[in-house]
């Protein structure tokens, strides 16, 4: 591969939350930081991811262990106050076929904190577009980005890595849209106001719950609530009259004892008609009494319920790990030979060069002779085109060779050897391919 | 006949390879995208040649083909399957086609022995329109009636997935309950509207034909009028008390008893002026 791929980057596994703050991007921000990037290495391209948990500069074209500390340095937007040194410490880089295999990872949700998230893929996505509107792809970043969408997608269907929720609040949310589809016109009734059920009640809201009803024991903290998420603010001890009237009740409260008795939700479910009603207990000790729960139409689910289904989604979604691993392996395996396509293609034309140069100066050199003076033009052309002829033939051999070598996975190897063969790497111009060769070798090697 | 029983071989032999693949979609773990889609054109496809059975047996007996078990159950079976890609498509109900696809199926594999049976002659002392009518409406009350009783079978699966905490497959790809109980009542509701019209067309037959006594003691009119009084406090039920949930959803799945007995069940075990329909081989 000689398209001079890297990655540059740090994530919440290797560096701090002071230091990936640092290095955060609005979105704004990145197209002036991929315009100021292409500016100063012209014919490179370049993506920038920056989410809460990585922010990683993806290039190509440029020498990034040459220029990391200037790289490093723009992507701490030239902090001052930051220790570059100790910076540089908490940076990753990658190189050639490694870089695919990590940006298919972290596409995937892989390598995100809660494996198999899917907002990564939402944000690798706006970060191809803010350099596609950069003009900051080319022929190298464009195909690996588009070739990670299609294998990312490929592994969210064939595995169930991104499978079912893995956190409390959003399981409540699940059983809640299982219950009611459509939230448009329920009323989420909110009791005590643990950090749970306020991650869940902000879901709620934000998939449309029509009314919210906050109660707590202290009412300035219910009317703090309930002014935070546009809701109504209830004095405690009118639950028994609201409780008909709430769809869904988030009940965590400190309370040592059940607040929420049977006798009460029986009634309110006769109130209701047979209406469901979906009551989530993340208190402990509980808040509603589990005998709520036997009635018909009310789901009643405690802590440990939405905990126990978090954990089989969660051990669900590490079983296919190793399935999503081997689809990436696959994956860039794929762009590898996607790319070797592109070097033989360029080999191909250097040895046609190199051809038709050994013919021209040897034809030249030969009819230049005293002795060649009689000869026709009609003379000439038969003797040039015989001499094209046995150089097309020479080489037939080694054109046929490289394709069947690229074919079989053995590009590298062979693609070296031709080079030296016709000295490739020495001729003009080669000193850049050299050391690219070189590095796509090693990070065969290392494959 | 070889033609009627090969064409309507296939429609069957369609409409199993989508009951397998809508079972396939709902149990599998990661079932093939757009499997759904991929039902309903199965189903769509197996109705073609059964409608296309139906014609032919028109045209050879020169009269609606509603007369023999094999017409009946083709008949209710086509129409529950329109009636199902209608409804079914154009709502959030995944996983319903599962149930929808094999009882289909079962109920065309139970009608097909009967596919070459000759059916006697139609009383001529009524209106052929209106008792083409009676019976085409009828079918259609009953077809709505049982796509409602497996939306409430999915229900009542649901509830039972809710109840024992089964959030398997299953549970992922079933609608939400409320979207279930919301169908179901529309559905009940447009079918009772439809049964009553065909009853009251029935009562006009028997009025026009001047032998009132004798129809009213038909066990297939007490059937069907005990199946409309069941659905008649259903719809009372729903519209009047505002009742929903599982319990509705029992007595709506009960219903699909009700009907079966009544459309087919009750020409098995009683004697019925409505005789000129005949029941399976045997009437050959």
């Amino acid at each position: 591969m000689n398209m001079n791929l890297s990655v540059l980057g740090i994530n919440f596994r290797t560096a701090p939350i002071e230091l990936r703050e640092q290095a955060s991007f609005v979105a704004a921000d990145v197209g002036v930081a991929l315009g100021r990037l292409c500016a100063e290495f012209p014919g490179s391209e370049a993506v920038l991811l920056s989410t809460c948990n990585r922010t990683e500069l993806y290039t190509a074209g440029i020498d990034v262990e040459a220029k990391q500390t200037a790289l490093i340095r723009m992507l701490l937007k030239g902090n001052g106050s930051t220790d570059l040194s100790e910076a540089t410490r908490h940076f990753y880089t990658k190189k050639d076929l490694t870089v695919a295999e990590h940006l298919l990872a972290v596409v995937s949700g892989l390598d995100s904190m809660v494996v198999g998230e899917t907002e990564i893929l939402g944000q690798v996505k706006q970060a191809y577009m803010l350099a596609e509107q950069a003009q900051a792809l080319g022929k190298a970043l464009d195909p690996l980005f588009q070739n990670a969408f299609r294998i990312a997608k490929r592994i969210h269907t064939e595995t169930d890595l991104c499978r079912g929720r893995v956190s409390v609040s959003s399981i409540a949310v699940e059983f809640a849209e299982k219950v009611f589809e459509d939230l448009g016109s329920k009323t989420v009734m909110i009791v005590g106001a643990g950090e749970t059920a306020e991650l869940s009640l902000k879901s709620l809201i934000e998939r449309g719950a029509k009314e919210v009803l906050v109660l707590n024991r202290s009412l300035e903290r219910a009317l703090s609530l309930a002014e935070r998420y546009g809701g109504r603010a209830i004095p405690y001890d009118l639950l028994d009259d609201y409780l008909p009237r709430a769809d869904i009740v988030i009940s965590s409260t400190s309370a040592p004892h059940c607040v929420i008795r049977e006798a009460t939700v029986r009634k309110a479910v006769a109130v209701r008609r047979g209406l469901p009603l979906l009551l989530i207990d993340i208190a402990v000790p509980r808040d509603i009494e589990p005998a709520a729960g036997e009635l018909a139409n009310v789901y009643l689910y405690d802590i440990d319920d939405l905990q126990r289904v978090a954990a089989e989604n969660l051990a669900k979604r590490q079983e296919s790990v190793e399935e999503a691993r081997k689809i990436i392996r696959e994956g860039a395996a794929e762009v590898a030979c996607m790319f070797e396509s592109a070097d033989l293609r360029e080999m191909m034309r250097r040895l046609d060069e190199f051809g038709q140069e050994v013919s021209d100066t040897v034809l030249q050199r030969m009819l230049a002779k005293e002795k060649m003076a009689a000869l026709s033009d009609e003379a000439r052309e038969e003797v040039r085109a015989i001499a094209q002829k046995v150089v097309a033939k020479l080489l037939a051999g080694p054109r046929e060779s490289l394709k069947r070598a690229a074919r079989n996975g053995q590009w590298a190897e062979y693609a070296n050897v031709v080079s030296d063969l016709f000295r490739f790497n020495d001729r003009p111009g080669a000193d850049r391919d050299n050391s690219e060769a070189k590095n796509d070798k090693d990070s065969r090697k290392r494959q | 006949m070889l033609l009627e029983a090969s064409l309507a071989a296939s429609g069957i032999g369609l409409f199993c390879v989508a009951s397998v693949f809508s079972v396939a979609c709902l149990l599998c773990r990661n079932p093939p995208g757009r499997g759904e889609l991929g039902v309903s054109l199965l189903l769509a496809l197996g109705c073609v040649p059964l409608v296309a059975v139906l014609l032919l047996r028109s045209a050879n007996t020169g009269r609606v083909p509603l007369f023999s078990t094999f017409d009946a159950l083709t008949v209710y079976g086509v129409f529950l399957t329109i009636a199902a890609l209608c409804f079914l498509t154009r709502h959030r109900t995944q996983g319903v086609f599962a149930i929808l696809s094999p009882y289909v199926t079962i109920i065309l594999i139970a009608g097909f022995p009967a596919v070459g049976v000759e059916t006697g002659p139609v009383p001529h002392t009524v209106s052929n329109v209106v008792l083409l009518s009676h019976m085409i409406i009828a079918f259609a009350g009953y077809a709505l009636f049982s796509l409602a009783s497996i939306l409430a079978f999915a229900y009542l699966i649901q509830n039972r997935n809710f109840k024992h905490r089964n959030f398997g497959v299953v549970f992922e790809r079933l609608p939400a309950l409320e979207t279930l109980d919301d169908l179901m009542f529309r559905l009940v509701g447009f079918a009772f509207l439809l049964l009553t019209i065909s009853l009251m067309l029935g009562v006009y037959l028997v009025h026009q034909s001047g032998s009132g006594a004798e129809w009213a003691a038909d066990p297939k009119v007490v059937a069907t009028f005990v199946t409309w009084a069941l659905y008649a406090g259903l719809v009372h039920m729903r519209a009047n008390a505002g009742r929903h949930g599982t319990r509705l959803a029992l007595v709506t799945f009960i219903g699909l008893a009700f009907v079966l007995f009544s459309m087919i069940g009750v020409h098995m075990v009683a004697h019925s002026v409505h005789g000129f329909v005949q029941i399976g081989v045997a009437a050959k």
